[in-house]
Parts: structure tokens; sequence; C-alpha cells
């Protein structure tokens, strides 16, 4: 059911051209050179530390790498990072969404 | 972090946590609307974040499930400093204590000032003012608003036409507008525009009345240039003539002065020491080594005005003017 659900809410964003993050509830990054990074539509914080933070996300983690990592904000759907950032990764668990 | 000033009001603490997930702990708070900032690690490796102090006490639960602990690193915001401030009484009296003053001072009333110009004087004006309450260091608050003050004060002060009564902050400000009463006038009889001296009238305008002369007129004193009586034989009304009558007007003098007098004056000083000259007008003069000096001849004396020494000398000179005469009688 829920792969139905998926594959018709991703055929509708492409039929009707709109952003995939928006119909698909990906997270969204920004990021603002190696200083800021914003993550939007998080699954809550896996593991903190001054060298990386690990967000779930929706079929996966996210790993932001770097040093002296500091949430400046954190809110349900928003996570705001500052420091030196050097990396950022993503995990798929298991199989890739879509 | 959003808001920096309203955590700022509301008060905020930098809190260590100790023991515990911070990982599980951070999931909890987020999940509970709880918003903390600046998440950090301190070198010895305890989370760190600032929190409200309302959500610091919403915390309470969440840690307890954690099994983990806060320390306060330290405080910030309203709250704590008026903690601190009612520790310390007198400063905070005095705070008040300004804050009292300035209000109360401000609803005195510090300044009256009369403006407008009017005739009326001042002290008038700053009598009735007082008689209605309108006075130095009189509280605002007394006083009824400004319409009400400048009718009231209007009834002692019947002259002026209108009285405006602003405040402004601690200062009053009367407007005092006279009436403005019509020009009196000399009452005058009927009568008739006489001339005062012989002249030929060059122009006359009669304002009032019926003009008896014309242009080029030539009129004696005493004769009526504007009659002061209209209408016929039958039907007469007396006026008050009035007008403008120009003329030219001539002077004769008849000067008489003396053939000779005596004037009393200081002898010339002799010019480089070699002529001495008499009243008579002789002339003596001792020539030592220079040449001789003519002696000024006598004037001949002829009729007509010869001028001598600046006076006439001759009788009967006549000396005629024409000047222009203004007349003018209203």
């Amino acid at each position: 059911m829920m792969r139905v659900s998926r594959k018709l809410r991703k055929w509708t964003a492409t039929i009707l051209d709109l952003p995939q993050d928006v119909v698909l509830d990906l997270p969204r990054v920004t990021m603002i050179g190696g200083l800021q990074l914003t993550v939007e539509n998080h699954r809550g914080v896996v593991h903190f530390s001054p060298d990386s933070l690990r967000l779930a996300m929706d079929g996966g983690e996210m790993e932001v790498t770097g040093r002296d990592l500091v949430i400046r904000n954190i809110g349900a759907e928003e996570v705001f990072v500052e420091g030196q950032i050097l990396g950022v990764q993503l995990h798929p668990k298991g199989r890739p969404p879509g | 972090m959003k808001g920096t000033w309203l955590a700022a009001l509301r008060g905020y603490v930098w809190v260590k946590l100790i023991g515990g997930d911070p990982e599980k702990f951070l999931n909890a708070a987020t999940a509970h609307k709880i918003t903390l900032w600046n998440i950090a690690f301190s070198p010895e490796g305890r989370l760190t974040f600032g929190v409200t102090v309302p959500d610091f006490f919403r915390l309470r639960p969440l840690l307890k499930q954690n099994g983990s602990k806060t320390r306060i690193l330290s405080r910030h915001g309203v709250p704590f400093r008026m903690a601190r401030l009612s520790r310390r009484k007198t400063f905070a009296a005095g705070m008040v204590g300004f804050a009292a003053a300035l209000f109360i001072l401000s609803t005195l009333v510090w300044t009256v000032k009369v403006e407008g110009g009017s005739a009326i004087p001042d002290d008038k004006i700053r009598q009735a003012a007082l008689a209605e309450g309108i006075y130095e260091y009189q509280w605002s608050f007394r006083l009824p608003d400004s319409k009400t003050m400048s009718e009231r004060l209007a009834r002692h002060l019947p002259d002026a036409a209108w009285i405006g009564v602003e405040k402004k902050g601690t200062s009053i400000i009367i407007t005092v507008i006279d009436s403005t009463s019509a020009e009196e006038r000399a009452l005058e009889s009927p009568r008739d525009l006489v001339a005062k001296t012989d002249a030929v009238v060059t122009r006359i305008i009669a304002e009032n009345g019926r003009p008896k002369v014309e242009r080029n007129d030539r009129v004696r004193k005493g004769d009526v240039l504007i009659s002061g009586i209209l209408g016929g034989e039958e039907r007469s009304k007396a006026v008050v003539s009035q007008g403008k009558v120009m003329g030219l007007v001539w002077h004769e003098y008849r000067i008489v002065s003396p053939l000779s007098k005596k004037v009393k004056a200081l002898p010339a000083p002799p010019p480089s020491g070699a002529i001495s000259s008499s009243a008579a007008g002789r002339c003596k003069y001792r020539a030592i080594g220079v040449n001789p000096i003519r002696c000024p001849k006598p004037v001949p004396r002829s009729g007509g005005c010869t001028s001598e020494n600046g006076s006439c000398l001759s009788e009967g000179c006549m000396n005629s003017k024409w000047r222009f005469r203004k007349t003018r009688k209203s």
C-alpha cells in the first residue's frame, strides 16, 4: 500500500512538474559555504558529537561531518547547524526510496 | 535563538546536561516542541544548550525519563535581573521613585504663558486665570478641558473677543484676541470750507458738499470753496462739507534793513605783517622790501538788491515767490 501511494505521488510530481521535496517529504539541505547548514524535514537526531551529526530521514540517515559543530536551533522540522562543515553524506537504508 | 530579545525578556539559562543519552534527549525535546539553541559539546564532552526558563521546567519529565541531570551554567534575562534587583532594595526603590517622580512632575503645570498681544494687561489675564485655577504648579488633572477653561476665562475678560487656552505638555498657553472697536471720530457740525489765504485754485475735489470755485479761479481769504448747503432754495440741507482744494499761494515779504550799521568785528590779521587795514576801508600799508599791494576798492553802491557781507542793503526789496500750498480740511 505504501509503495503504491509513494509511486502515485512521484508520478503526480513528475506530471505536474512539482518540486520533489514538497511532494515526497524529502529532506531539504541548504548549505552556506562551509559555515552554516539548514536541514528541513528531518526525522530526529541519531547521533551528535562535535565532529559529526547524524540525522534520521525518510528511508535512511544523513551525516554532517565537520569540526566544532553546534546546533544553533532545533525544531520538529528543521535543524540549523553551525561550525566548520566538511561534508554531508547520505546513507540510504535498505531500498532507496521510489 | 529566534527573537533573542524575547528570550531575554522571559529569561533564559545555559544548561549543561549530565548523564543520559544526549541524542535521545534532543529528540524528546524536539518532539515536545521545546526550543533549545546553541547545542554544543563542552570540552569535557557534556552537552550544553540554551533554554528559556518556562521551557526549562518543561524539560524535567524528559530528564527523568532519560536518567540525566542538568546543571545551570549561567542565568540571563529580565527575571533574573529583577531578582538581583530585589536584593538591592534602595537601588530598586530609586528606580521606581525616579519613574514616579517623573510621572508626578509631568502632571504639574509648570508655566502659564499669555499670548496674542492683547491690550488687556498680562496681570489682569493672569488674575482671571488664577481665579479659574490656572496657575503655575497646579495639578493638570485638576484643570477642566481647554474648551471649558477658555469659556470660563472669557467670562472674566469681557473685553476680549476670543480666548483660547491650549495645554502643551506642562505649559498652558492663553491666547487673548482683542475685539477691534471702530475708530472714534470727532463730532462735526455743518460747515463751509473757506479759503485760508489768497490763492489760485489748481485742483478741487469735494468729498462732501458743493464746490463753489473752479480750477484757475482766484480766491481771496475767506471765500467759500466748498459749500455745506446742498439743494436749492426750497429744499436745502446743511452738511459737513469735506474736500481737498489745492492752489498756488504766494507770499510777499517786506524786509527793511538800515543802510549802515555798526558791527563789532575783530581786526583781520595783517597778511605777512605788511598790511594793517582799518574798519573804514581805508588802506594803509608799509612796504618793506616787498611789492606794494593794492588796496581793494569799495564796491559801488547802486539801486536794487545788492548784497554785501550777506545782508540786503536796499530798502523795499521785493522777494516774491510762487509756492504750492496745500489746503486740507477734513
